[in-house]
Parts: structure tokens; sequence; C-alpha cells
């Protein structure tokens, strides 16, 4: 008898009953940003070509006792936190493009010195969910106090270029994220 | 006998009543609850607010959103009309020539309006505010044992120098309006003149009045507030930094640094009211009937703004 139920038989059993997360199965449920009249909905989102689900770690305190180290659990941090990444279809006339602009204009517009005081708050957020193969919600995460950082370029190339679609890159900072149970 | 159970209970009930007046004077934080106390141990509870959600719903607030440090302007009001050809070439050495110290003209577009009130001292490139300090001292006691003395404030530290840098430009505001007005200062002393009311000065007093502004957002395209306002009284330029020339061009813009000299300092803050978050709550508690009078106002279930609860504002 095996010491373990992990046997090739027990993998296709479990694995045909829990199947495997596709690289496909996930989307941008909505960002909902504070601080800025900028407003995003599903036709904006569609746009959205890859984002990730954020990780979260503790820190390690090294702790010495007679030249042996331990390793003490220390705080929760939310790495990459300050730039989380989302790459997004550029549409013909850069609507999307555009929102986030606006959105980095309301937070500092360097051309009068304008901008919104609010420090980030609970209620600026963007939800993110992991579907299954009919596309229901199996998982929800929201990422809490999300502000913008970078709007990336638009990399035209029309000497050599082949018609390809342009794509470009958002970069939003948030505090932490939560797991929205019963979603 | 049965007194250390007794004691127990006791205990135990003060613990209760202890940690209830902790509440109030926040020695019992209801982030950190403790619900009583046992044989001298405390037994907590569930924490009833999120230290981390609480700290960043205050954050929201104007009173305690965090600045921008690089908005801040400096005012010089007024220049010294000592400061001008005709005294400097009276008092310093010309070699004959007209050209030496012959100010005015550079005087006069430098402290324009445009370069000074439009949007402050343009040339101001950094200003260092002064700290603030006390001395203290001890009062010993001959054989005082274990004891540790009782401490005796000692006086206030005289005011520190403000110092400010400005930009160098062609027509150089440090060397034709500040060293001016470092030679005159020293010519013509701080005393107070006869002339000087509160309508108008002598032409020899060089002090003068600087404000420092620092300024912070309110809203998008809605101007900044100043969140605390310096006013640096009597003052007058001490110093005008060296400048060492050489044939690398540095990769900064180049500054001078000056110290100022002044009597006394006062400090304001600007307490601002967020309208539109105001205006967006009442709006939501009367079910969005009131009327949308500000472009930034989110109104019902529109809300672009805070809702700090327990927040000022």
């Amino acid at each position: 008898m095996a010491a373990t139920k992990q046997t090739i038989q027990d993998f296709y059993r479990v694995a045909s009953e829990r199947d495997f997360a596709r690289d496909v199965q996930f989307r941008l449920l909505n960002i909902t940003p504070q601080g800025t009249s900028t407003k995003f909905d599903e036709n904006d989102l569609v746009y959205a070509r890859t984002a990730s689900l954020p990780a979260r770690s503790i820190g390690n305190v090294p702790t010495k006792y007679m030249g042996l180290t331990f390793n003490i659990p220390g705080l929760a941090t939310y790495p990459g936190s300050e730039g989380y990444e989302i790459a997004f279809y550029c549409s013909a006339n850069s609507d999307l493009r555009k929102k986030f602009l606006q959105w980095t204009n309301d937070t500092f517009n360097d051309a009068n010195s304008t901008g919104n005081y609010l420090t980030p708050t609970q209620n600026s957020t963007i939800d993110l969910v992991q579907l299954d193969v009919n596309f229901e919600k199996v998982n929800q995460y929201q990422l809490v106090g999300v502000s913008i950082r970078d709007v990336g370029p638009l990399a035209y190339t029309m000497s050599e270029g082949t018609g390809g679609v342009l794509s470009f890159n958002v970069k939003l900072a948030y505090h932490y994220w939560r797991e929205v149970k019963g979603s | 006998m049965g007194s250390g159970l007794s004691d127990a209970f006791n205990n135990a009930l003060n613990g209760v009543k202890n940690n209830i007046g902790g509440v109030f004077s926040g020695r019992n934080p209801l982030t950190q609850p403790q619900v009583g106390e046992l044989f001298g141990f405390n037994i907590q509870g569930a924490p009833l607010i999120s230290t981390r959600d609480y700290f960043l719903l205050q954050l929201e607030s104007w009173l305690t959103a965090i600045p921008l440090q690089s908005q801040w302007i400096v005012l010089i009001q007024p220049f010294p009309s000592c400061i001008n050809t005709n005294i400097l070439q009276g008092l310093e050495r010309t070699g004959g020539d007209y050209k030496n110290y012959n100010i005015d003209q550079a005087k006069n577009l430098l402290t324009s309006y445009g370069f000074q009130k439009v949007n402050g001292c343009l040339f101001a490139q950094s200003v260092t505010l002064p700290s603030e300090t006390m001395q203290t001292t001890t009062a010993n006691v001959d054989n005082a044992r274990g004891f540790l003395p009782g401490i005796l404030s000692n006086g206030r530290t005289p005011a520190s120098t403000l110092n400010i840098s400005f930009l160098e430009t062609n027509t150089s505001f440090t060397d034709f309006i500040i060293r001016p007005w470092v030679i005159a200062a020293e010519h013509f002393g701080f005393v107070a003149r006869e002339n000087d009311t509160t309508t108008k000065r002598d032409s020899r007093n060089v002090k003068s009045t600087v404000y420092v502004l620092q300024y912070t957002r309110t809203f998008q395209n809605v101007s900044m507030i100043p969140r605390k306002v310096w006013t640096f009284f009597n003052c007058a330029p001490t110093s005008v930094g060296n400048k060492t020339l050489g044939y690398d061009e540095p990769n900064s813009a180049p500054t001078m640094e000056t110290t100022w000299t002044y009597t006394d300092y006062a400090l304001s803050n600007s307490l601002y009211l967020p309208l539109p978050n105001i205006i967006d709550k009442i709006s939501s508690a009367f079910n969005g009937n009131f009327s949308r009078i500000s472009p930034f106002q989110g109104g019902k279930n529109n809300g672009n703004f805070p809702q700090n609860i327990s927040g000022f504002f």
C-alpha cells in the first residue's frame, strides 16, 4: 500500500474534480477611483489584456542564538503594491488611455498646481475576479486605496509596422488587498 | 481564609471598571480592548475597530491628508529703498566707474510685480526654516542619593537664521539685490528711526518682512490654499554665499545661498472646509435632493468623494 495518496490515479481523480486555473479565466470587475472625475465601465475594462492577482508576504525577522538563526515571522506586506501593472489594448481614439491621463491630471496638474488632496481612500478600489469555465465568479479580490502612478507610452512603428494592435501599460498603487467573501 | 478568592473577584471587578474608564481616556483603545483583569493578568477582547482601516479613514480628512512638500512660495515685502545706485555708489568704492554698483535698472526689473508678486519671489529655490529650541538644566541637590534632580528651563535659544537660496539668472537677483542689501544693512544698522511710522518708512530702514507660504491641494481644478504661513519680522539678509567658478559645467541649475536675520516670527494656518464633501454628505442624507451647486459634488449614488464618518470631514 502506498505511503501517500498522491499516485497518478489520485492526481487524475482530484484534477478531474477540481480542474485547473486557466490563464484566460480572470477579469477586472471594476475600477472605482476616488479623487477624480474619471469613471470606468465594462466597455473600458473589456480592453484589459493582462493583469495578475497580487501577492501577500510576511516579513522575516532573523533572530540569532548561539550561532543559530531562527526565522521569526514579522508583519504583512503587499509586494508590488506601489506599482500594480495592467496592460490594456488601446482603442482607436485612445478613450481609455485619456481616462487614465485625466486621473493623473486630477491627482496633480502641473499647469496650475491643482489637484485632489485626497489620500487614496477605502472606496478607491479595483475588483479582480477569478472565473470558472462557465465564466462564473469563483473568487473576488479587492485592491484598496488605489491611485494612479504611470500611464505608459504608446509605441508606434511607422516605418516597420504591420498594422498590429497597440497596447499600453498602466501602473496603479494600492495600500493592501482583501478577499471579498461571499461574492 | 478565602480572602484570596475574594481579592481575585474584587480585582476582576476593578479591572472591568478600569478598562471601561480606559476606553474614554484612550488607555484601553477600541483597537486593542482589554475586557478585564484576573490574578494580575489582562483578559483581552477582540479588536472592535481595525487599526489599519481606522488610520486610513482618518487620512481621508483634509486635516490629516499628507501634503506635497514642494508647493511653497517666498514673499519679500518691501524691498528697502536704500538699495539704489545713488546710496551704494556713495557708500562703496567705485574706482570712478559709474557702472560699478549701478543697480537701479536691475532692481526695478527684478523686484517688479511680475517677478515678486504673481507667484512670490520667482528666484527662491529653497528655504530652510529655523528651529525652535529651549535650554534646560537640572537643579542638583547634594546627597540626593538615587533621586533624579529636578529640571529647570534655562531660556530660549536665540532665533536661528533663515536660509534662502536663490536661482542665479543672467541678471542676478542675489548679486544685484541681496548683496547690496547686505552692504546697506551693515552701513545703516538695525536701529529704529523717528521717520519710521506705521504709514511710512525711513529711507535707511533696511528691514523687511519675509513670508513663506506652504500650499496644499484642495480639489482637482481648484486652487491650492496655504496650509502654513510663516512671517519673519524685521528681516534683513546678513550673508551671501561664495561661489567658485570652474570650467566644468555642472548638471544642476546655479543657486546662491543667503542667510537672513529677523527679530521674531509668527506662524498661522488656514483651515479648509472641503465644501464639495460636505454638500455631498448632506445631499446623501436627504436622498440626493440637494441641488448640485458644485461641479465637484458627487451627489447621491455618484459619490466621488470620501464618506469619512468618524473623521473631521
